[in-house]
């Protein structure tokens, strides 16, 4: 397995996956906007064209869709693109592919086809990108069978995720929230995968389960931090695999603590942790709980630009302390 | 060869149509694409034309009635060809095909009746009605404490059955944190359950400490409790079934008495002892206030009593309050409450003496104890044997674990450190 | 004697042979059977959905896909019965897709839009105008970096040509020269809505000149002009010359799908394209030139009638999917369900 660890930032562990899957299989090319030379939007891509060349690290123009059915087309002929959205808001412009070809085409092909591509979408608020630039829309896709669907937290798990998520053999839409980018952990040097359907426990407690995906899963820990000086013990799972979903560890942890939190940022409604509501009302769980589930997830509204709004658009640390109290009836 | 004529389909949910209007009769001559017959359906008419050209024989020319799709209505023949008997099939569509049925066009569904009769409403969350379930209670019986009258599982903890169960089920066991090394083991006392240690937990959170919910207490099990080795047996069932061995041993008042209890049953087990203003002591205990804080419903009713357990009575917050309230339950947990305080305190009394649990121990044994204790007095402190450390605080009341959680925690360090020593010097000898 | 004088083969005849020729009408034949087949198949209700049919098209299948190699790939429309065909697909596992079973193309999860044998080269028939276009550039990119000798041809409609997809996968296709030759079937409506209500240009192939490649707009009813024209432009791809834009003036004779009741085009209209029919043209054409004998296809003709046929006896006595197969084939590489529900 891999060696040392030492720190990296998510981004970094990205480009250092995407670097490593490329010099272990040549099938493997990167595509997006403004990757090559430029180090893409969000300087994830950085030299990696200089050490593998444009054609291996290609700038497309700006078509999304058409950008998404070349993805879709040379998978089919076993390639194995990265197809970089430059925001996950573009995603909208190339819907078609994704859910009408990519999706689809192993199934609608009776198994006789396979699409192995790998989709990299930077997601989420709180730069101030506004309305059209700071969506988080895994559910949309979370809602086609075809795909999957990951979200990892941490720079550990980037690294290793996106490299399961190249050699997959499947569609794989991979969430990077934005505010992570700079977010530095241990990440070991070297060749390593992380499985894409496994949701971790990132905090161990008995009280309350808080599930939560990206940047929610750091500010759920900072509130658990919280919530045990007051006595409350929270546990913290990390979905990390929205398709598909973990609903073991997630059955296990609400079985064990009686008590369940949702914490997301994509619009509350139909959101992600809409499904693990019902899924945990539906599974073995059910008669374990001892309070009403409760979901914390973006308002109801776009994204807005000032930053006092964007901020109370989402669910912030004081938010998930306070649903953990009511949950527990511990009056304020 | 002849040819059919058939009512086809032509949209993707028919199953039936109508002929609307015939353009030819038997004995025509048809070329073929001319028109031949009209049909209707459900979205619009729509001409068919003949496939071949012929001569039109054996229709009906009867418009109007409801046919299925693929019906034969007549047939184009070539000259001098007769029509095909009925029945006669030509062509690769015919014959037995129950690989091909029909595709039967979807149902529309029928709308959904009108509810039934509204009941009485019954609010219980999923673990409380598994809970009663196994155990046999009855909901309905039972009033909630949460919104709106909701049963929480807590409230059954408490719950009277019938029949005696003369051992409890497995006591509640809370690790507030897991380190290497003998735990530190919190008994809480009366009314209230093991997260009112949190305060000194997190001081001893480089330690390894667990607490214990007392049967009828917290998330632990209903039971009968006649005494304190009764009270013991339970927690040390429990210790053994967590694997735990070795102990550093931390009782408040009741929970103080339960500590006394154990030192037979666990012998070198147990590394130090500390009793924070035990019951066991001497026969007084502010019987008042047992019965006040049974008989309080309210926070209101509640604080007065909550007042007397403080030195200073600033420190009571409102928290404290509103979980005290919520640990002493619903009616019938404070009736298993108080059955239990009868059983250990009766008439107000500290009926068992547990001094002599006193005598002889080995390993270092403190009593830390607020001078403004008005539950338990402090001078039941007076007379013990001289192993036995005892720690008066000034102007603290009946919680120095609460009131004074930081020094109580150097105690309880310093138990640790001079248990080492004992075992060491044991060993020496 | 003959006073009148031969006109010359088309340079197409005589590059592909007789051999060649023959196997061309025979395989426009099979598609117009074919065709014919399956709609009376669904007149009975036997076929589930819908059906496109491109009954009156078959000179720009078979014009394009003769010069085709078993490594070169296709992708195709929705109407795409006779591409498939062109690309070598069977008859009787077309039946039984169409007819919903487990032994069809699709195992009966595709059904008729989506006809497809990847191993094969036909990337797939598809149920989004325009849906097959990004991937036959994405398939041509892969072909490029693999460094195989082979092209895409990228088959599409009038209506598509209206699709961003396509504007977008030309103009990528141009950018980084890839060998995939587009085929616009230029059939004069897109459903209902014809080219000169939804078009800004008179003639498709003129958008060529705005990616930067080849266009040319010829008789798609001639299967010389066509299979003249396809050879021209896969060879230019083959040798990396880049892409080309055929536009292929042709015409359907039956409406959209099934349901159409043809309210938008005249019977004048259709009558005169049906009097062009591709096959009777070809035959003749073939006929005159001494390339086949009546009596060849007499004999070819009856060979086709005989497959259709066979194929549909094939078709009714397969058998349908396991309902309990419902959720196979989503993923190549599914998670256990009892961890996931």
């Amino acid at each position: 397995m891999a060696d040392a660890v030492r720190e990296l930032t998510y981004s970094q562990a990205i480009q250092e996956a995407l670097g490593i899957a490329m010099e272990r299989d040549e099938r493997v090319f990167l595509m997006g906007e403004d990757i090559g030379v430029y180090g893409g939007a969000f300087q994830v891509t950085g030299d990696l064209v200089q050490r593998f060349g444009e054609e291996r690290v290609m700038d497309t123009p700006i078509s999304e869709l058409g950008g998404a059915g070349v993805a879709v087309g040379a998978a089919l002929m076993g390639r194995r693109p990265v197809y970089e959205f430059q925001f996950s808001d573009f995603a909208s412009l190339a819907m078609e592919q994704i859910v009408n070809q990519a999706a689809k085409m192993r199934f609608m092909l009776g198994g006789k086809a396979s699409v192995p591509l790998v989709m990299r979408f930077p997601s989420g608020s709180g730069t101030g990108a506004a309305a059209q630039h700071s969506q988080s829309l895994e559910a949309w896709f979370a809602h086609v069978p075809g795909l999957k669907v990951v979200q990892p937290s941490t720079p550990h798990d980037a690294k290793g995720m996106l490299l399961a998520a190249i050699e997959d053999p499947d569609p794989v839409m991979f969430f990077e929230h934005k505010l992570l980018y700079k977010m530095k952990g241990p990440v070991p040097e070297g060749y390593y995968t992380e499985p894409l359907h496994e949701a971790r426990v990132r905090r161990e407690g008995t009280d309350v389960t808080i599930a939560a995906t990206a940047i929610m899963v750091h500010r759920a820990l900072e509130a658990a931090e919280l919530l045990a000086a007051q006595g409350i013990s929270a546990e913290v799972v990390d979905l990390r695999s929205l398709r598909p979903l973990d609903h073991a560890t997630l059955i296990n942890s609400v079985s064990k603590t009686t008590r369940l939190i949702c914490v997301y940022e994509g619009t509350k409604q139909l959101g992600i942790g809409a499904e693990v509501s019902a899924m945990i009302a539906e599974s073995a769980a059910f008669d374990r709980l001892d309070a009403p589930i409760i979901r914390l997830g973006g308002a109801d509204c776009p994204l807005p630009y000032n930053p006092e709004l964007e901020k109370a658009a989402v669910p912030q640390v004081p938010d998930i302390v306070s649903a953990a109290r009511r949950s527990l009836l511990v009056r304020a | 060869m002849a040819v059919e004529l058939i009512l086809p389909r032509v949209d993707m949910d028919m199953s039936e149509g109508k002929i609307a209007h015939w353009y030819v009769k038997n004995g025509d001559k048809v070329s073929k694409g001319q028109v031949v017959f009209e049909i209707e359906t459900d979205k619009a008419t729509m001409e068919i034309d003949a496939a071949v050209d012929g001569i039109v024989q054996g229709i009906d020319g009867v418009i109007g009635i409801t046919l299925p799709v693929g019906q034969i209505v007549g047939w184009i023949v070539q000259p001098d060809e007769a029509v095909p008997a009925a029945g006669a099939a030509a062509g690769p569509f015919h014959g037995a095909a129950e690989n091909l049925a029909p595709i039967a066009a979807p149902a529309t569904p029928a709308m959904p009746g009108a509810g039934g009769a509204s009941k009485q409403l019954l609010r219980a969350t999923p673990l409380a009605r598994s809970l009663a379930r196994e155990c046999g209670i009855d909901l309905a019986t039972m009033t909630g404490s949460g919104p709106e009258g909701r049963v929480l599982a807590s409230d059954l903890a408490g719950t009277t059955r019938t029949g005696d169960r003369a051992a409890a089920g497995a006591l509640n066991l809370h690790w507030f944190s897991r380190r290497e090394g003998a735990p530190i083991v919190l008994l809480h006392g009366f009314g209230t359950s093991q997260g009112s240690w949190r305060a000194l937990a997190d001081e001893l959170r480089d330690l390894p400490v667990l607490g214990i919910d007392l049967p009828n207490h917290g998330k632990s099990p209903r039971a009968t409790m006649r005494n304190f080795a009764a009270v013991a047996q339970a927690v040390l069932d429990r210790l053994d079934s967590e694997g735990v061995n070795e102990i550093h041993l931390v009782g408040h008042s009741m929970g103080g008495g339960t500590a006394l209890a154990l030192t037979g049953l666990l012998g070198s087990r147990l590394r130090s002892l500390t009793l924070v203003a035990p019951v066991g002591l001497g026969p007084e205990i502010n019987g008042a206030f047992i019965d006040g804080i049974l008989r309080a419903n309210s926070e209101a009713s509640l604080r007065p009593w909550l007042a007397q357990l403080f030195g200073d009575v600033s420190r009571l917050s409102g928290s404290f309050a509103a979980t005290a309230l919520q640990e002493l339950g619903n009616e019938d947990k404070r009736a298993v409450l108080a059955a239990m305080a009868a059983s250990l305190l009766p008439d107000g009394t500290q009926a068992e003496s547990l001094r002599g649990r006193l005598e002889g121990l080995v390993m270092p044994v403190k009593l830390v104890w607020g001078t403004l204790d008005r539950v338990l007095p402090i001078h039941q402190a007076s007379g013990l044997p001289g192993n036995v450390a005892l720690h008066a605080l000034p102007a603290i009341g009946h919680l120095p674990q609460i009131e004074a959680a930081a020094l109580v925690a150097s105690l309880v360090r310093q138990q640790l450190g001079a248990s080492a020593w004992v075992l060491s010097s044991l060993h020496n000898t | 004697m003959n006073a009148v004088l031969k006109p010359a083969a088309p340079e197409a005849y005589t590059r592909l042979g007789k051999a060649t020729l023959h196997k061309a009408l025979r395989q426009m034949v099979l598609i117009r059977r074919f065709e014919e087949g399956a709609e009376q198949a669904y007149m009975r209700g036997l076929v589930h959905g819908t059906m496109h049919l491109s009954i009156g098209q078959e000179a720009s299948a078979v014009g394009v896909g003769i010069n085709l190699g078993a490594q070169d790939c296709i992708t195709s429309t929705h109407r795409g019965h006779g591409h498939c065909i062109a690309k070598g697909a069977e008859p009787k596992y077309m039946f039984a897709e169409f007819f919903g079973k487990d032994t069809g193309y699709c195992r009966g999860r595709g059904g008729s839009m989506h006809i497809a044998d990847v191993a094969g080269g036909n990337l797939g028939a598809n149920g989004i105008v325009g849906g097959g276009i990004p991937i036959a550039v994405g398939a041509a990119l892969a072909l490029k970096q693999m460094k195989k000798p082979n092209v895409v041809v990228c088959f599409f409609g009038d209506g598509a040509n209206n699709e961003g997809a396509f504007h977008e996968g030309l103009n990528m296709a141009a950018i980084w020269k890839l060998p995939v030759v587009f085929v616009c079937e230029n059939n004069k409506y897109g459903m209902s809505t014809s080219t000169e209500r939804s078009t800004a240009v008179k003639k498709i192939a003129t958008r060529a000149l705005a990616y930067d490649m080849p266009g040319l707009t010829i008789d798609g009813n001639s299967f010389a002009d066509v299979a003249e024209a396809a050879h021209t432009a896969i060879e230019r791809a083959r040798a990396g010359g880049g892409p080309t834009l055929i536009e292929c003036l042709t015409y359907r004779h039956r409406g959209h799908s099934k349901s159409d009741r043809n309210r938008y085009r005249t019977k004048e209209e259709i009558e005169s394209w049906v009097e062009r029919d591709p096959i009777e043209l070809f035959q003749q054409d073939l006929l005159r030139h001494g390339m086949i004998e009546q009596n060849e296809v007499d004999e070819l003709v009856k060979s086709v009638e005989k497959e259709i046929e066979d194929s549909i006896e094939f078709a009714k006595d397969s058998p349908a999917p396991d309902i309990a197969s419902l959720t196979d084939f989503v993923y190549a590489s599914p998670v256990a369900e009892a961890a996931h529900g």
